[in-house]
């Protein structure tokens, strides 16, 4: 377990709800709340992941498996 | 749009620590060995002219960022789509530039400190100055990076009498093909990565300037690169200006009896982190025009995050890093580049002509 990133995801948490705070006193549209949700839920779920030593396939490796796929890269 | 202004002197040394970001750790002009200045020099004029090219759009749509003029020359839901991309690719160059700081700095510097640590304190400081907006950007910027062609100079200084002045000789050795390549890896990285610039040019205020401060910034850093190359060369020799793994690094510990290490880690910072910035504010300025948020500021702690984790997840080690910045990102990059741009620009132009 890499405890470091945990408190790297712990102290973005806090930050994000400080920001959840501000969204719900400023009556913010319902799609800026999703969508920054959406990207701290992700961002959380990966940086677990990475904590637990689970690494998924990172976008460098779709993106070189792509250009290679279409023959742009050997 | 924020109501925010940047005079030419600022967005000058934006686009000048921008270009020289991690390009100090990650040379693609090292790829030519001893003839890297001539990478330099063609991959330069290149650059010079993509740049001029994104500026040339901003002109033609003043007062437009990349989302709007997306939106204005290929419709609004396919303007929003190719934006998306554009905020992946923000988000990616952010990342990749956050990840190789902490390579170097773990690999030189800090080697006990865990990536983690650097990459949070990295990435609060950036926060801060993109919560602080455009202006404030610009503002640190005209007090920072002078100081980058200052500590190159102070370290060429350091080593003066250990020297070859023949190490660039002989001219084209290897051939054109390695120059050419290493030219084009060069334009690529990271001239056209100043396609993130135009989501900051409309902030420029005296747009007939915009023209004159691209140009005058690209080829500043042509010769910043010239500079550097050309004492890297004369210390080091084209064996290992081809082989060691931070240049410009093992150039400044080589200065005798004085530690001349921390300025270059200064360098790498100013400059890391401008290119951060912008390609930080670039991303979530995007998402809040898609959004009609009102404020690119909302979206600042998640973009923050999700590049965090990018860095940490995108490389298992500092070989692949090298890797795809040398093999696979000058490919990746086309579309965003040269080819949407360029389809932008005459698209731009029919509709002038149009009106």
């Amino acid at each position: 377990m890499n405890s470091y990133l945990l408190v790297v995801l712990f102290i973005f948490i806090i930050l994000e709800l400080r920001d959840l705070r501000g969204f719900i006193r400023g009556r913010e549209p319902a799609r800026v709340v999703i969508v920054n949700i959406a990207i701290m839920a992700i961002s959380l779920a990966i940086g677990l992941l990475l904590a637990m030593g689970k690494r998924p396939t990172s976008p460098p490796q779709w993106i070189e498996q792509m250009l290679k796929a279409i023959g742009v890269v050997n | 749009m924020e109501k925010a202004r940047i005079s030419g002197l600022q967005l000058f040394l934006l686009i000048l620590g921008f270009l020289f970001g991690s390009t100090v750790i990650l040379n693609p002009a090292t790829g030519a060995r001893n003839d890297g200045w001539l990478a330099i020099l063609i991959g330069g004029t290149g650059g010079t002219l993509l740049i001029l090219l994104y500026a040339s759009i901003s002109l033609l749509n003043p007062s437009k960022t990349l989302v709007d003029i997306l939106r204005d020359r290929l419709g609004r839901f396919i303007g929003n789509i190719i934006s998306v991309f554009y905020i992946w690719y923000f988000i990616h160059l952010a990342s990749l530039v956050l990840r190789n700081f902490g390579s170097f700095i773990i690999s030189t510097t800090y080697p006990q400190t865990p990536l983690e640590v650097l990459l949070i304190v990295f990435i609060l400081v950036i926060m801060y100055s993109l919560n602080s907006g455009i202006e404030v950007m610009g503002r640190v910027a005209e007090i920072i990076v002078p100081a980058v062609p200052v500590i190159a100079v102070i370290i060429s200084l350091g080593i003066l009498t250990t020297h070859d002045f023949t190490a660039f000789l002989p001219i084209l050795g290897n051939g054109i093909r390695p120059v050419l390549k290493a030219s084009f890896n060069l334009v690529t990285f990271p001239y056209g990565e100043a396609v993130a610039f135009l989501m900051i040019f409309p902030y420029l205020n005296r747009r007939e300037n915009l023209k004159k401060v691209s140009i005058l910034s690209a080829l500043s850093s042509v010769v910043l690169f010239l500079f550097i190359f050309f004492r890297d060369i004369i210390v080091l020799g084209s064996h290992f200006i081809h082989s060691a793994t931070f240049v410009p690094h093992l150039t400044s510990v080589l200065i005798p009896s004085i530690n001349l290490e921390p300025l270059f880690d200064v360098n790498l910072s100013i400059g890391g982190g401008v290119k951060v910035v912008v390609c930080m504010y670039a991303a979530t300025n995007a998402i809040n025009q898609i959004l009609g948020a009102g404020d690119y500021r909302k979206f600042v702690t998640p973009v923050a995050l999700f590049c965090v984790v990018l860095a940490i997840w995108v490389y298992e080690n500092v070989f692949e890093m090298f890797h795809w910045a040398e093999k696979i990102w000058p490919y990746y990059s086309i579309p965003f580049q040269f080819v949407i741009p360029l389809m932008l620009l005459f698209l731009s132009l029919i509709n002038r002509d149009k009106n």
